[in-house]
């Protein structure tokens, strides 16, 4: 783990919030004799926690029924049978993964032959994940260890295929499916979509069953990657670094809807898309390092050069028609309805994205004794995503830290270790490609030619800057059996780059592309760790990482009143909206009219409350703090060790209830014939005066489902949520004390574990899991967590394996 | 040495490396799927759409729709229109369309355009360039009074300041100039043949006829002032006279009319933008009673002229004649007989029909969809000296030019508009004629000439296409204006709505601007909207520079 300067110099802006560096393996000199390590893991996965649904109503609208899928209609007649038909849908997967190595090496000389097989079902039918993984190794050195040369070769292939997930997926229309039919039984005698209301079936929603098994989409990327690693320590003080990589891969992918299916009409029967991917990467670091001891001061000097080559090359048609339902490839479809990216249509050729950049930078590290350490580090970077005028920039890094326990040697009778440290960093992140460079359309209108797309891609665009100061203090105690560090850290974004944001046209656009925000992030993490039992059988480690951090916008495009992530707004009206000043967290939504004094507003003749169709903030999704607990427990040969994940406060917006309280099948929904008497006032011109009419207008939400239907988004916010969960608990045994005797001659290690993962959650949220997401840690900004819409969570999962070697 | 020599070596061949770099970086720069500079002349066919109606559908035929009733050019064929009402729809983009058109679909693409075109020393290019800018800055602040003038096509901008009327004014003029120094330089690359690539739907790449455009939008300029102390009658007539003379020189728009939707004319029923019944976007629209009864001798202004270019712009109902909706009333409260068929010819003798037929084989003027889109005519040309001459005092001049006006608008009924006519109510020079001698229409004497006269004929020359510019006409008169000479309201027998059938927000007082574009302006620069005053719900009747002492 890299922090600070030393992070950014080597790794520049990808690392502007540290790097974790993973070594892989190399070869071992193993003096002749083949070394062979094998371990697997068998996991076993089941959905365990569901959204809550209520159905003791029949399709319908305020008691009336109807076939529609919402239930507001009459109660089930007793003996109607009914269908579990959520816990139907998931299956018990089963999957696997092994690792086979081979290490053989002579004095100088090794090689490193290893290979994994992963293969991986879910709980949802047919999602279905491969993957194979080939790698060769090897080592040689040469002149007494003076050079040292490493080149790895890496081949890996994968296949997935999954279902339509999320929004336009499989569990939305499970939780939505008429309880009183079964959802197994989705297809006809002759394989085609199974009626349930319509006779036209584009018109009715799919079944989950015949969503996952034929509206279905694959990818498959086969992978290369080739390095070289070279060591060259021409003197003692002086070390030449050089590390080349080659990485490529092809992928390929279809999605394909079926001609029957709810997200088609008729008239389209049956759409697929292909995609073909190229990517090649390049990149090479060379570094040269030099070290010298003058007293007591020893210095560093390491200067360096990065080339990075990035290449995707992507080529996609989207066509409907399908002449077989069964193929995939896009000849399969109408020719006249194809459409393909711009450059396939334009040239004939691929959609490219090329990202070049070259940095060159130098860090220095002084020390006076290993007890007082400086250091100071610049990069200099030229990135191909800016113009000329602003491609190139770079920044600096420093840091200091002091070991006290050896300034004070005096300190030493109190503790046995003390360190300070505190570091400054700065560093620079660019946009995507091209976001500079306005594009021109097709005009298809009379005499063609081109225009202007809508986005004002502005060319003055800089990158994006991040200063992050850093004070950490390191503690050992009791004999170093107790360890503390604490780190607060000040992170402050500059000139973020805010992409297709609406302006004024006076652009001569519609949306705009500019350096415009600012936020910042203040945090604290603490680290304990104790070694609660140390004897020779007997061992407790225990270690707990407290975390707690806090954001804030700074600035805002000036005329921007809300600016929202895209990425969060996925249903109704909330989503994850910012506000100057605000935190970058925040959930805005709809709720209800207030009056001034903040009493809801309710309608006078209906009795419902009124709304306010308006985004404003109404929660917050950061938490309080979260605290990870990580327990190791060793005896004679056992190891067991669990790992409890914490988190105190975050508001989570329940889309997902929301969905099923405006469908009638929210518990909320359950007290329909309770007459209901909102707390508020009436909306009747007094309502802002000192004396608003108390709300009197009681009604029957079972006679006014539109009260369930309407509800705002406000009302699904749940506040501070928490969590108690046993991320992962782990039972292991080494064997060794049967390794001995001829039974076992050759078997140097064998050891075996049980793990659980997601056994046990403690929560005061109302949905199925509240560790959700409305996308992936990947996506850009801060992410979607807290937005909870068709969202299944972690199933629990059990896993067996043996570990051994020969 | 050696060593030295070993360091230089390294030293050098990082030097070669680095720029090899630096090379291969700004390669990758450019955006390798799409193009981001073109040739002037493939921007050019856009742009011109956009003076009509452009592929999306944005232009004047797109705000004619609405503010048609304000000049009460057309109205919906249901109740309460808002803007039969002379209101607005609160919180929608309806009626601003052409503030799209100027900044995003002319926009960008013009100001490039004229950079690349120089670039090129394609001087004719740059000059029609500035030439549609002069138009649609002009245009622009005729429609929305104070609008963003020294700020525009910033891109490092995110908020707009507005700016005055006046200063835009100025700024079109200059322009003009601009354009005229630009059309008259000849040579490198300017040509004809070069020129037409881009114009083949405007003017084929005559150079002459777009300095005609431009001398044309500086006699718009002046006359727009009449209410001015500093009005310029004879720069209107000096600059008149260098424009339009025939009908062969009018800026008409073309469509190619192609199986592609984006290539007809916006009116035309493939397009089917005359369809929507809803008060808020009320453009399902039918001739009014006060057009129908300019031109079937009802108006006082005409009493017993039966105008021939009635068939030509008008539709008949089931009893054969031409009648018109009353704004506001809506076509229900007719007797069935009297009832106008919509634009594209459907009966509605039984009930409201606004659907698109699939032809446009009973559609006429710019309701087919091949039909060019006027954006300035020799007619109005005429009718501007018309008004320029008899303010002045020359009457004789004012005539001469009046007549000539009529005269130039069937010239361009019988030029572009003749298809669907049925043959026996075909224009002719004879027909034409004829109407000239009648001195119901035309006063035998020059002494006899009304302001009356010459702003209802053109009123009827511009009715359907020349929207815009008639409602600047009619501001300029503040709808209801007497003509000091007879007493008498100028525009005869327009009746603006009162009472209820005003528009609640509008404080009792007329339309006179249409706010900035919603989307636009009133979601992402709502602090200088503030400042101009235009977040007052009244706003739109604010009256416009123009058309103030």
């Amino acid at each position: 783990m890299l922090k600070g300067p030393e992070a950014t110099a080597l790794y520049g802006s990808q690392a502007s919030s540290g790097a974790i560096v993973i070594t892989t393996k190399k070869g071992t000199s193993t003096t002749g004799k083949l070394n062979v390590a094998y371990d697997n893991s068998f996991r076993s996965s089941t959905y365990t926690r569901y959204p809550q649904i209520f159905t003791k109503y029949d399709a319908g609208l305020n008691g009336v029924p109807s076939d529609i899928f919402q239930y507001f209609g009459q109660e089930f007649p007793a003996g109607t049978k009914t269908y579990d038909n959520l816990h139907n849908f998931f299956r018990s997967s089963m999957s696997q993964n092994q690792n086979i190595s081979m290490d053989y090496g002579v004095k100088n000389h090794s090689i490193r032959f290893s290979a994994a097989f992963v293969d991986e079902k879910s709980p949802v039918p047919t999602n279905h994940y491969t993957k194979q993984n080939f790698r060769v190794v090897s080592n040689h050195k040469f002149f007494n260890n003076k050079l040292e040369i490493s080149p790895s070769f890496s081949m890996v292939t994968s296949t997935n295929d999954k279902p339509l997930r999320g929004v336009s997926g499989y569990l939305l229309n499970l939780l939505a499916w008429p309880v009183d039919n079964d959802i197994t039984d989705w297809q006809t005698t002759d394989g085609l979509k199974k009626p349930l209301f319509t006779t036209n079936p584009n018109g009715e929603l799919d079944n989950p069953l015949f969503n996952v098994n034929r509206n279905r989409s694959r990818d498959e990327v086969t992978r290369q990657i080739a390095t070289l690693a070279v060591t060259y320590n021409p003197t003692k003080w002086l070390t030449i670094n050089g590390r080349v990589g080659y990485d490529t891969y092809s992928q390929q992918g279809w999605t394909k809807w079926d001609s029957s299916s709810y997200f088609l009409s008729r008239a389209q029967k049956g759409a697929l898309e292909n995609y073909y991917r190229n990517y090649y990467g390049y990149n090479h670091t060379v570094t040269a390092t030099a070290k010298k001891s003058f007293g007591k001061i020893n210095t560093r000097l390491m200067v360096g050069n990065m080339w990075q080559d990035y290449e995707t090359q992507t080529t996609s048609i989207f066509g409907n028609n399908l002449t077989d339902a069964s193929r995939t490839d896009s000849a399969n479809t109408l020719v006249a309805t194809r459409i393909r990216n711009s450059n396939m249509t334009r040239f004939g050729l691929p959609n490219y994205n090329i990202n070049r950049q070259a940095a060159y930078f130098g860090e220095a590290a002084v020390n006076y004794d290993n007890k007082v350490f400086f250091t100071y580090s610049h990069r200099f970077e030229e990135s191909s995503i800016f113009p000329t005028a602003s491609r190139s920039y770079n920044y600096p890094a420093g840091s200091m830290s002091m070991i006290m326990t050896d300034i004070f040697p005096a300190l030493k009778e109190k503790v046995n270790y003390w360190k300070l440290r505190g570091s400054l960093a700065s560093t620079a992140r660019s946009s995507s490609p091209y976001a500079n460079q306005s594009i021109l359309n097709f005009n298809t209108g009379s005499g063609g030619g081109y225009y202007y797309d809508f986005t004002n891609a502005n060319p003055y665009l800089t990158p994006e800057r991040q200063k992050t100061f850093e004070l950490g203090t390191e503690v050992k105690l009791l004999n170093n059996r107790l360890s503390a560090e604490i780190t607060y850290y000040k992170t402050e974004n500059k000139d973020l780059i805010a992409e297709n944001f609406r302006a004024s046209y006076a652009t001569g656009y519609v949306l705009n592309t500019l350096n415009v925000g600012s936020n910042e992030n203040t945090g604290l993490e603490i680290v304990l760790d104790y070694q609660v039992i140390a004897k020779k059988d007997f061992t407790w480690n225990t270690r707990m990482n407290f975390n707690r951090m806090r954001n804030k916008v700074t600035s805002l495009p000036s005329n921007v009143p809300e600016f929202y992530i895209s990425d969060t707004w996925v249903y109704a009206n909330a989503r994850g909206g910012l506000v100057n000043g605000g935190p970058t967290t925040t959930i805005t939504s709809y709720g209800y009219a207030r009056n001034t004094a903040g009493q809801i507003l309710v309608n006078p003749t209906t009795g419902i409350p009124l709304l306010e169709n308006v985004f404003k903030v109404r929660g917050d999704r950061n938490p309080d703090f979260t605290i990870g607990w990580l327990n190791n427990v060793t005896y004679k040969d056992f190891r067991l060790s669990f790992l409890w994940d914490v988190k105190v406060g975050g508001d989570i917006f329940n889309a997902t209830d929301r969905y099923l309280t405006t469908i009638g099948r929210s518990n909320r929904t359950a007290m329909r014939f309770a007459e209901v008497l909102i707390d508020g006032v009436l909306k009747d011109g007094k309502e802002n005066t000192a004396t608003p009419t108390k709300n009197n207008v009681k009604f029957i939400p079972n006679n006014n489902y539109t009260y369930y239907s309407t509800m705002p988004e406000e009302a699904f916010i749940e506040k501070d949520i928490n969590w108690f969960r046993l991320r992962d608990i782990s039972l292991s045994y080494n064997f060794k004390k049967y390794l001995k005797g001829s039974f076992a001659k050759n078997l140097k290690t064998l050891s075996a574990f049980l793990t659980v993962n997601d056994l046990i959650l403690i929560t005061n949220y109302s949905g199925a899991d509240p560790a959700v997401g409305a996308n992936s840690a990947a996506s850009r900004g801060v992410s979607g967590f807290g937005f909870d819409y068709g969202n299944m969570g972690a199933p629990v999962s059990f896993n067996v394996g043996f570990r051994t070697s020969f | 040495m050696k060593y030295n020599f070993k360091h230089l070596l390294v030293l050098g061949a990082l030097v070669v490396m680095g720029a090899a770099c630096s090379k291969k970086i700004d390669e990758a720069y450019k955006n390798p799927n799409y193009d981001v500079k073109v040739a002037p002349e493939t921007l050019l066919p856009q742009i011109v759409s956009s003076m009509g109606g452009n592929y999306g559908g944005h232009g004047p035929l797109n705000d004619i729709r609405y503010i048609g009733a304000y000049t009460q050019n057309f109205a919906y064929s249901g109740t309460l229109s808002n803007f039969d009402r002379m209101g607005y729809t609160v919180g929608s983009d309806n009626a601003a369309s052409f503030w799209r058109s100027h900044y995003y679909d002319i926009g960008q693409n013009n100001v490039k355009m004229i950079d690349w075109a120089i670039e090129n020393k394609q001087w004719d290019y740059a000059g029609v360039g500035k030439a549609i800018f002069a138009w649609s800055w002009l245009t622009l602040t005729d429609y929305h009074g104070e609008v963003i003038l020294k700020e525009a096509f910033n891109t490092d901008q995110i908020t707009f300041k507005y700016d005055n009327q006046d200063e835009v004014y100025a700024y079109s003029k200059k322009l003009c100039f601009e354009a005229l120094d630009l059309l008259n330089k000849t040579g490198d690359n300017a040509s004809q043949a070069s020129l037409a690539k881009g114009d083949a739907f405007m003017y084929a790449g005559d150079v002459a006829k777009w300095k005609k455009f431009v001398y044309g939008v500086l006699a718009r300029n002046y006359a727009h002032l009449t209410n001015k102390a500093d009005y310029k009658p004879d720069s209107v007539i000096y600059y008149s006279n260098l424009a339009m003379k025939e009908t062969g020189d009018d800026a008409m728009v073309k469509f190619a009319a192609t199986a592609v939707s984006a290539t007809n004319n916006f009116f035309g029923p493939f397009r089917g933008n005359l369809s929507s019944a809803s008060v808020v976007t009320p453009t399902a629209l039918r001739q009014t009673s006060f057009i129908a009864n300019l031109m079937n001798g009802t108006n006082s202004a005409f009493a017993g002229v039966a105008d021939p270019r009635a068939i030509y712009l008008l539709r008949k109902n089931a009893a054969g004649t031409f009648k018109g909706v009353d704004p506001v009333k809506g076509q229900a409260v007719m007797t069935a007989n009297d009832r106008p068929e919509s634009f594209w010819g459907v009966a509605q003798t039984t009930s409201v029909n606004n659907t698109a037929p699939a032809t446009d084989a009973n559609c006429r003027f710019i309701f087919r969809n091949a039909s060019p889109f006027p954006v300035m005519t020799a007619t109005e040309m005429a009718f501007l000296r018309a008004e320029a001459a008899f303010r002045k005092g020359d009457k004789s001049a004012a005539l001469a030019a009046y007549k000539d006006g009529i005269s130039k608008h069937f010239d361009m009924l019988m030029t572009y508009y003749s298809t669907n006519v049925p043959t026996a109510d075909l224009l002719t020079a004879a027909k034409r004629d004829a109407f000239l001698a009648d001195t119901k229409v035309v006063p035998a004497n020059a002494a006899d000439l009304t302001l009356t006269h010459i702003m209802l004929q053109k009123y009827i020359a511009m009715w359907g296409y020349g929207t815009f510019e008639t409602w600047v006409d009619m501001r300029r008169y503040h709808y209801v204006d007497n003509d000091p000479a007879t007493g008498k309201q100028v525009y005869r027998d327009f009746a603006v709505p009162t009472g209820t059938d005003l528009f609640q927000d509008n404080n009792g007082k007329l339309v006179y601007r249409v706010r900035p574009r919603f989307n636009s302006e009133y979601v992402w620069n709502i602090n200088e909207l503030t400042r101009i005053g235009a977040t007052a719900i009244d706003y739109h009747t604010k009256e416009m520079w123009f058309s103030q002492k």
